[in-house]
C-alpha cells in the first residue's frame, strides 16, 4: 500500500507545474503550438489535437466547467455533473479549434508573471493590425501544481463568458435544455 | 495508521478547494454585466442577427467575391489611416502624450510610405493604440451605464451610445456635406470591414450558447480593459 502511495506522488510531483517554470513552459509550449500550425495549415482538426496534447495537462477542464456553471454546479447529481463537464470540455476544445481557422500566424510572446492572491497570471502579447494585444493566462495553485482555470483573450475572459450563457439559459430553462445546447453547437458550418 | 493520514488529507484537501471556490465566485460576482433593457436588448439582438445573416452577409459575401483582397486591403488600411486623427485627438484629450506621438507617428508614416493604403507603420516600432470618446469619458470616471444594443450599429452601453456624436466629428467622413454620397461613403466603408469581419462574426453566431450573451459581455469586457489600459 505504501509503495502505491509513493508511486502515485512521485508521478504527480513529476508532472506538476512550479510556480517558477510557468513562463519558460508556456513560452515553449506556445512555439511549439504555432510550428504545429505552420505544419498542418491544411488540416486544423489535426493541428488542434496536437495543440491539446500538448495542453492538456496545464488545464483544469473540470474547475472551469464547474467555475462556469457557479453555485448551480454542486445541486447536480453526481451523473450529471460527469455529463456537463464532458459536454463543457468538448465544446471549449471544438471552440478553440474552429478558432484557429481564423488564426493568421500571429506570433504569442510571454510578457510577465504576475502573482497575486494565490493566483499567477501570465501575460502574453500579440501584435493585431499594429495594435498590441493581451492574452492572460490564469493559473491558480492545486497543490503545488499550477493549472490553468480561465484565459482572458483581448480583455475578455473565457469563463465569465461562459457563465452569463449559462445563467440565461438557466433562467429560461432547465439543466437539460442547457446541456443540449450545450452539446449541439454546431461547428460543421 | 496510513489509512488516517490518507482520510486527513483528503479532508484537508475538500477544505481547501472549498475556500478555493468561494474566492473564484467572488472573483466573478466583480464581473458581472448591468442589463436593465434585457427584453429589448434581446429582441434588438436578433433584429440585428436577422439583419446579418438575411442580408448583410450575402452582401458581403457578394463583395469579397468580386473585389480582389488587395483592394479591399487597400480600402481598410485608408480606413484605418483617417481614423488616425482621431485616435491622436482621443489620446490627447486623456493626456497620454506618448501615445498620442506614436500615433502621429504612424499616420505621417503611413501617408508619406504608403499613400494612406498602405499598412508602412507596422513595419516599424511604432504601436496603434484604439481610443475613441467613449473610451475618454470611460477614462475620467464616467460609468457605463446598462448595456445597450442599438439597431444595425449592435452592442454599445449607454456612455458609449452618447459619445458616438462625438466621434462622429472627429472622422472625415462626418463632413462629407452631400447625403447621398455621404451614405454611400459610410456603407462602402462598412461594407469592407464586414468582408474582413464574418467569419467572426459567423463563428459568434453559430458556435456560442447564446449569442446575445455572449456579444453582451464580450463588449462590456473588452471597453473595459481598453479603458483600464488608457488609465
Amino acid at each position: 500500500m505504501k509503495k502505491i502511495v509513493v508511486l502515485f506522488f512521485s508521478i504527480v510531483f513529476a508532472f506538476a507545474l512550479n510556480l517558477q517554470d510557468i513562463s519558460k513552459t508556456m513560452q515553449e509550449k506556445i512555439d511549439e503550438s504555432l510550428k504545429i500550425l505552420d505544419q498542418n495549415k491544411n488540416d486544423k482538426s489535426k493541428a488542434a489535437e496536437k495543440i491539446f496534447a500538448l495542453f492538456d495537462g496545464v488545464f483544469d477542464y473540470e474547475l472551469m466547467a464547474k467555475l462556469s456553471l457557479s453555485v448551480r454546479y454542486e445541486k447536480l447529481s453526481e451523473n450529471e455533473k460527469n455529463q456537463f463537464n464532458k459536454a463543457f470540455e468538448k465544446n471549449l476544445k471544438k471552440s478553440f479549434t474552429d478558432k484557429l481557422a481564423l488564426y493568421d500566424s500571429q506570433k504569442l510572446k510571454v510578457i510577465d508573471l504576475e502573482e497575486k492572491n494565490k493566483r499567477a497570471f501570465l501575460k502574453t502579447s500579440m501584435i493585431v493590425d499594429g495594435k498590441e494585444n493581451f492574452v492572460i493566462f490564469k493559473f491558480y495553485n492545486k497543490n503545488n501544481d499550477w493549472q490553468i482555470y480561465d484565459v482572458d483573450i483581448f480583455g475578455i475572459s473565457i469563463i465569465q463568458t461562459y457563465r452569463s450563457q449559462f445563467k440565461d439559459v438557466l433562467q429560461n430553462g432547465d439543466f437539460k435544455t442547457l446541456l443540449e445546447k450545450l452539446s449541439s453547437v454546431d461547428f460543421s458550418k | 495508521m496510513l489509512k488516517y493520514i490518507l482520510c486527513l488529507c483528503l479532508f484537508l484537501n475538500t477544505l481547501v478547494l472549498a475556500n478555493d471556490f468561494e474566492d473564484f465566485e467572488q472573483e466573478y460576482q466583480k464581473k458581472e454585466i448591468e442589463d436593465s433593457f434585457y427584453t429589448y436588448n434581446k429582441a434588438m439582438s436578433k433584429f440585428n442577427y436577422d439583419l446579418y445573416t438575411y442580408f448583410l452577409r450575402p452582401v458581403a459575401l457578394s463583395y469579397k467575391s468580386v473585389v480582389p483582397s488587395f483592394v479591399r486591403t487597400g480600402v481598410k488600411n485608408a480606413f484605418d489611416t483617417t481614423r488616425s486623427p482621431f485616435r491622436f485627438i482621443n489620446h490627447l484629450l486623456s493626456l497620454e502624450f506618448r501615445k498620442a506621438g506614436e500615433e502621429f507617428g504612424r499616420f505621417c508614416v503611413n501617408v508619406i510610405f504608403g499613400f494612406g493604403l498602405l499598412d508602412s507603420a507596422s513595419k516599424t516600432s511604432l504601436k496603434s493604440y484604439e481610443a475613441d470618446f467613449g473610451t475618454t469619458l470611460g477614462k475620467w470616471g464616467v460609468g457605463s451605464g446598462p448595456h445597450l444594443v442599438l439597431p444595425v450599429l449592435g452592442p454599445y452601453n449607454v456612455r458609449d451610445a452618447l459619445a458616438l456624436p462625438v466621434d462622429w466629428f472627429m472622422v472625415p467622413e462626418g463632413y462629407i456635406e452631400n447625403f447621398w454620397v455621404g451614405v454611400g461613403v459610410n456603407a462602402t466603408l462598412k461594407l469592407n470591414e464586414l468582408s474582413f469581419e464574418h467569419e467572426k462574426i459567423d463563428d459568434i453566431y453559430q458556435n456560442s450558447v447564446d449569442y446575445y450573451t455572449f456579444i453582451r459581455d464580450a463588449y462590456e469586457q473588452r471597453r473595459q480593459e481598453l479603458i483600464k489600459s488608457r488609465r
